[in-house]
């Protein structure tokens, strides 16, 4: 058992003994007279303990990471500005493209839309509408492989807009005043 | 894996072999870019920030070689500057997450609703501990790392990190204390020892 007489130690100088013990520095010097008195101080050296294994068990782990592989932080900044040029790329081809497509049309005074060039204005109404009165073409030629069908999908050439419109055509017999229906 | 050791103009130049021994460069063997690494992998714990750090490190001993005043003590100043760089990534880290309030809000309303509980097992506590170590002072935080994660004794801990032996072993033993103390704020119940 412990002898009471022999702990002269204060906590405070029994804490800093048990840490010149972990660096090293000290040997027997009555701390552990004084731990067999003091619960809070075999607390506190259960507590530092208990680090010291954790701390351990940190540089054990630490002790096996690996440089990683892959791409080095140059070739990522590298990877990035190449990426990011392609992006800026991508939107100055975009921009410039809506541009040449919005240069080619202008805007009539009842805020329909007509292509530059063309004489008829697309007015800004509803398809339903678009679709009671349809364009008249204007001197339209076609060349038909395909005799057999009647209707057909006809894209005016003049137009730039993405307007599709079906037409039924009727053969016009030669040196005839009409013609019939196919 | 590239475990050769680094060569940086200081020490191609001034001295005449890399692994030369030299009173004041004793307690530090010509490190190779993987201890260079998991030094401050043992600081920042993630390890892509710790190459990018050595990285930088080594770039930055490249530029400020002209600084080392004394080259024999080139090994713990390219140490020093992993450890800058180490400190100022944490640093940056830090301010970014206070930057974003609704990270730690969140963090405090959790910690509120949810008080950790002591921790059991050694695995369980070494992360605890993990995180703590960065909370800690760039004094204590470099010589608890040097001491008890990278095994360094206390005289070449104080060449790195230009103390005296004395403060260095100050500084390990205030971690330590810093350390247990966080301990106990974290979880009042912790007695270190599995009681549970």
């Amino acid at each position: 058992m412990t002898d009471r007489r022999a702990d002269t130690l204060s906590c405070a100088e029994a804490r800093a003994l048990y840490h010149s013990r972990l660096d090293g520095l000290t040997g027997e010097t009555g701390l552990e007279a004084h731990l067999a008195r003091c619960a809070d101080c075999r607390q506190y050296v259960a507590q530092m303990q208990a680090l010291g294994a954790a701390l351990d068990h940190l540089r054990r782990e630490s002790a096996a990471v690996t440089l990683p592989g892959g791409m080095t932080r140059s070739g990522r900044r590298r990877w990035a500005l190449y990426r990011n040029l392609a992006r800026v790329a991508a939107a100055v081809v975009l921009v410039a493209g809506a541009g040449w497509y919005l240069m080619g049309v202008r805007q009539t005074g009842d805020g329909g839309l007509v292509q530059r060039g063309a004489d008829r204005s697309v007015p800004a109404t509803s398809p339903a509408s678009q679709l009671a009165e349809p364009p008249a073409i204007q001197a339209a030629s076609l060349e038909l492989t395909d005799r057999s069908a009647s209707t057909y999908i006809a894209v005016p050439r003049d137009s730039g807009r993405p307007t599709v419109h079906l037409f039924v055509l009727y053969p016009v017999a030669h040196g005839a005043s009409g013609g019939d229906k196919l | 894996m590239d475990d050769a050791p680094v060569e940086t103009r200081a020490g191609s130049s001034r001295a005449s072999s890399a692994h030369e021994a030299s009173p004041d460069d004793a307690g530090l063997a010509s490190p190779s870019r993987e201890r260079l690494f998991r030094l401050a992998y043992r600081f920042l714990w993630d390890p892509h920030d710790a190459d990018d750090a050595v990285q930088d490190a080594l770039a930055q001993a490249e530029r400020s070689v002209g600084q080392l005043r004394d080259p024999r003590k080139r090994w713990a100043w390219l140490y020093q500057i992993v450890i800058q760089r180490c400190l100022l990534h944490r640093r940056q880290q830090a301010a970014r997450r206070r930057h974003v309030p609704g990270i730690v809000a969140a963090q405090a309303a959790r910690q509120a609703d949810d008080p950790p509980a002591a921790p059991a097992e050694t695995q369980e506590l070494a992360q605890i501990v993990r995180a703590l170590i960065a909370e800690l002072p760039p004094g204590q935080r470099t010589a608890l790392v040097l001491r008890h994660l990278e095994n360094m004794d206390y005289r070449t801990i104080a060449q790195v990190m230009e103390v005296t032996e004395s403060t260095a072993r100050v500084h390990a033993r205030d971690a330590r204390e810093s350390l247990r103390r966080m301990m106990l704020d974290r979880c009042p119940e912790w007695t270190g020892t599995d009681d549970r």
